[in-house]
């Protein structure tokens, strides 16, 4: 393992996350009111200071590293930066609201950065505009994802920025249509940074104050589900505002080289694109059934008013958003059966979105069926295809054994989170797991989108923030964490 | 530079390596899943798994935008189809890599204009020309070759004795289409011209076919052994092997190829009358014994199986042959072999794919044209560059060209086929030559011929 390396692609991590302090410190300085603008911008003068300082740290020890740059070396700078980030980014609250301590500003910190949305604060209204700004732009970094903002500027990093990009982003490096993997990266930058203006001026004009509006499409394009309002979007009430959280939350959910490929006109490549149509079709049809569902079983309600909101909250929760209109834990079973399996399913892989991806449940399905049918007729031979792509037995293989590690993990953490649950029932611990593993935010019974996390024991709440990490970065870089031989020396 | 790569094989992905690393926009076109997911994985290039005879897949890969297009697949036909295919897509530069001799004989038809190819490498015959170079001047370290090894470049210090002392150039009678490009005298270094007069202890650079330059060494200098013969004895009838024999064809080398498969033995000794082929395990001690490989002065080993090749080396140095070569495929060995070289006694070794590469490098340059050698401290230069559709100097003799002065044109290659110019060949567009000239007088050259 290159430990120097390693130590120094850290550093551009924190230097990433010190260039958001610096905006956080802005935000104080010019926004917040004079009762507390002390508190918040020192608050994030120390967190900036802290930043700086462990950045030029790690900064010095890995300053002679050679440039080797292997799948050790990528798993770890993704994994301890993630880590890292979330433990820096806990600093802001940990002064500003200590009230939640310690677990809570860990919780609330990798809630933010993993673009979970889940949160144990309650009267956002009366919290700073800083810490808001925080809550909302850590979100934004982390859609795109820490070491994917810096993989496209460190030229060095050559075929080691493919491995980094695969493991944070969730995306496949072999649909790029640039051969330098950097300037490929680079342009979906752009796209997130397109789509993050068109979100704000959308926003601005469907009667939110600039603040509102920046802060919210942090979260709508990052798929996180942060909101400066205790209701979250509900507060609005407005129906523009949310036809734009819809449709920016889809974009979001949209794998990006395939946005990249409709700007450039090339329409093949999407209609070829099981992926995408598939993501259609589950957002077209749950819709559908819970609109349905809702006005049969209310029938008192406006039908407008009723599809409006079932459309929002299906889209906020198939694309891991988690913004709320509707108290959904409210609603009658069947569309909240929907809403628990739309939670796991999530949006397109190399989108902002979190769950299992939408590629992985389409191949899982070609095989279930692939299976059932060699059960009857085995010499049959058939070819998984996707995105008009054949994968190969490895690949099929790997997404089969994803899909039983997330399974496993995902039961053994309701054993876990259930350890410290006294006082929480059965559904708010497999609830709560849920949402954090998938990176959701709200989920049902006590952690409605109407209630926080708050109520857990600080124990689950560090559980519940590695479920959240875990989740982000789709296992593998924080499991191999845990693996003895990721960091002993081959001998 | 954007460049196109079909085949991700031993050369392939050595040249993708090389291109990428120099911020080459580089595509890679695979068809096996696995090779292509390696080099996916290692190198920052685009990777297509698909068929690189396919139109459909080369336009995918931008082929009509990209300045070099390499086929370096192990096959010649799929070569040459798809450098052909994307040349017709508007490829500006082709290069195929072709091992068939058939492709390059050109008397029937030009294999090169039917297929739209601008340049074929062949590998395993460039690997032959670095050990041929060694072969024909042990020890002298640089010697440049262009055109394939067709011209040759040395530097001989003129000796007491030399009866072309004396004479101006013009006068002086020498063999083949020689050319004297550069005289060195002390400090400074001059164009020759007509009129020169050489000196004793001058430095002067010869330009011309290798065995028309061995036939002017005593000319230049009286001590050197013209009779002596070099005995050479190859390890497995290889490509390589083949294209060895060919270039050193000349009656002074004696040849001797030890071939384990006895059908390939006969067909070769069919083809190649001049070198005698022995049917044997070269990596057997006994059968080395038995042929003395001990008294020859040069054993080469170049089967396609490096290891066999390694270790015959060793022998063979240790049954006392004087001059130990051998070639080697896979390139991860070429750096610990160069540290060894000297305590194992290997002289050279030679490795078709950086020898490929190389040559590939040698035309993705940014300008346009190519600067072979560099005089550190002397003024002058020696380029090859390419004479422009709409030159002044096409369709025009050599000799009614004026030329900057101080310009000399040593070489010339037309149709493909490079050859000694004299003033009266015609030079054509699409020709290239290799010219000496003052570094002050480049612009003047270029501006000429574009």
């Amino acid at each position: 393992m290159n430990f120097g390396l390693v130590s120094r692609l850290l550093s551009v991590v924190l230097i990433i996350i010190s260039l958001a302090f610096t905006l956080c410190l802005c935000v104080s300085i010019f926004l917040d009111e004079d009762a507390n603008q002390t508190l918040t911008t020192a608050a994030f003068a120390v967190s900036l200071a802290t930043s700086l300082l462990s950045a030029g740290i790690l900064y010095w020890i890995g300053r002679k590293a050679p440039q080797r740059f292997y799948r050790r070396e990528a798993l770890s700078v993704i994994g301890l930066g993630w880590i890292l980030s979330s433990l820096i980014g806990s600093i802001p609250f940990l002064i500003i609201t200590p009230h939640i301590g310690i677990s809570g500003a860990i919780f609330e910190s990798v809630s933010g950065i993993t673009t979970t949305g889940a949160s144990v604060l309650s009267n956002l209204e009366q919290l700073p505009y800083s810490i808001l700004f925080w809550r909302s732009l850590s979100q934004w970094i982390g859609g795109m994802g820490v070491v994917v903002f810096f993989v496209a500027i460190l030229g060095f990093l050559g075929a080691g920025a493919k491995l980094l990009y695969a493991n944070e982003a969730s995306g496949s490096t072999f649909d790029f249509e640039e051969s330098r993997v950097q300037s490929a990266i680079l342009r979906l930058i752009y796209v997130y940074l397109g789509l993050s203006a068109c979100c704000t001026i959308g926003y601005r004009f469907a009667g939110m104050s600039w603040f509102d509006a920046v802060c919210h499409m942090f979260t709508t394009v990052a798929t996180g589900g942060f909101s400066t309002r205790t209701e979250s979007i509900a507060a609005f009430d407005s129906a523009s505002v949310e036809i734009i959280g819809i449709v920016f939350m889809i974009l979001g959910a949209i794998s990006f080289p395939i946005i990249l490929a409709a700007l450039n006109g090339r329409f093949r490549r999407i209609s070829t694109n099981t992926e995408f149509k598939a993501f259609g079709l589950i957002l077209l049809a749950s819709s559908t059934i819970v609109s349905l569902d809702i006005a049969i079983e209310a029938p008192g309600d406006d039908i407008v008013d009723t599809v409006r909101a079932s459309i929002f909250q299906t889209v906020s929760i198939l694309t891991t958003t988690g913004f709320a209109t509707e108290d959904f834990a409210r609603w009658p079973s069947l569309p909240q059966a929907i809403l628990v399996v739309l939670m796991i399913i999530g949006g397109c892989s190399g989108s902002t979105a979190g769950g299992i991806k939408i590629n992985r449940l389409v191949v899982a399905l070609r095989l279930c069926v692939m299976n059932i049918e060699r059960s009857f007729r085995s010499r049959v031979v058939r070819q998984i295809r996707i995105n008009n792509r054949t994968l190969s037995d490895a690949a099929t293989q790997e997404i089969g054994m994803y899909l039983i590690l997330t399974g496993a993990i995902f039961l053994l953490s309701v054993q876990v989170a259930s350890v410290f649950g006294i006082g929480t029932d059965m559904g708010t611990n497999l609830s709560a797991v849920q949402a954090c593993l998938f990176n959701i935010g709200p989920g049902f019974a006590g952690v409605g989108p109407t209630e926080t996390y708050d109520s857990f024991h600080s124990g689950t709440k560090l559980f519940l923030s590695l479920l959240m990490i875990l989740g982000r970065l789709e296992l593998y870089a924080v499991l191999a964490l845990f693996a003895p031989s990721m960091w002993k020396r081959l001998d | 530079m954007k460049i196109v790569i079909v085949g991700a094989g031993e050369v392939g992905s050595h040249l993708s390596e090389t291109l990428s690393l120099d911020d080459h926009d580089v595509t890679v076109i695979e068809r096996d899943p696995e090779r292509a997911q390696t080099i996916h994985e290692q190198l920052d290039v685009r990777v297509i798994n698909e068929n690189g005879s396919s139109a459909r897949t080369l336009r995918r890969a931008g082929v009509e935008k990209c300045d070099f297009f390499l086929a370096m697949t192990s096959r010649d036909e799929t070569n040459l189809v798809s450098s052909s295919l994307a040349k017709a897509l508007g490829a500006r530069t082709t290069f195929a890599r072709v091992h068939d001799a058939t492709f390059r004989d050109n008397s029937e038809i030009n294999h090169q204009r039917h297929f739209g190819i601008d340049h074929l490498v062949n590998p395993e015959a460039l690997a032959a020309v670095e050990l041929a170079k060694r072969i024909r001047n042990p020890g002298r370290v640089a010697v440049e070759d262009f055109g394939r090894g067709k011209i040759e470049v040395q530097s001989i210090e003129i000796q007491e004795g030399a009866r072309i002392v004396g004479i101006p150039l013009l006068e002086m009678k020498l063999p083949g289409d020689l050319r004297i490009g550069l005289i060195q005298r002390g400090e400074t270094s001059t164009v020759a011209n007509a009129h020169s007069v050489l000196q004793v202890g001058d430095i002067v650079t010869l330009f011309g076919h290798p065995d028309s330059l061995f036939e002017a060494k005593p000319l230049f200098d009286p001590d050197s052994q013209l009779s002596k013969k070099i005995g050479i004895t190859l390890l497995s009838g290889s490509e390589i092997s083949i294209s060895l024999v060919r270039l050193l064809s000349n009656s002074r080398f004696k040849i001797r190829v030890i071939e384990k498969d006895l059908k390939l033995c006969r067909s070769l000794a069919e083809s190649l009358p001049n070198a005698t082929f022995v049917h044997g395990e070269g990596t057997s001690l006994r059968v080395l014994e038995e042929e003395e490989i001990g008294s020859a002065d040069f054993f080469i080993a170049c089967s396609k199986d490096d290891e066999d090749n390694i270790m015959t080396c060793l022998q063979a140095h240790k049954l006392g042959a004087q001059h130990t070569m051998l070639a080697i495929n896979r390139a991860d060995y070429i750096e610990v072999l160069d540290k060894l070289s000297f305590s194992l006694g290997l002289e050279l070794a030679v490795s078709p794919r950086i020898a490929t590469a190389n040559e590939v490098l040698r035309y993705i340059g940014k300008k346009s044209f190519i600067e072979l050698e560099e005089g550190d401290k002397c003024s002058t230069c020696i380029i090859e560059l390419d004479i422009g559709p709409k030159s002044k100097v096409s369709g025009k003799r050599i000799r009614e060209v004026k030329w900057p002065s101080g310009c000399v044109i040593v070489g010339q290659e037309s149709n493909f086929i490079p050859r000694m110019p004299t003033g009266d060949d015609v030079l054509q567009a699409g020709d290239s030559i290799i010219a000496i000239i003052g570094k002050d007088k480049l612009k003047e050259l270029l501006k000429l011929t574009k």
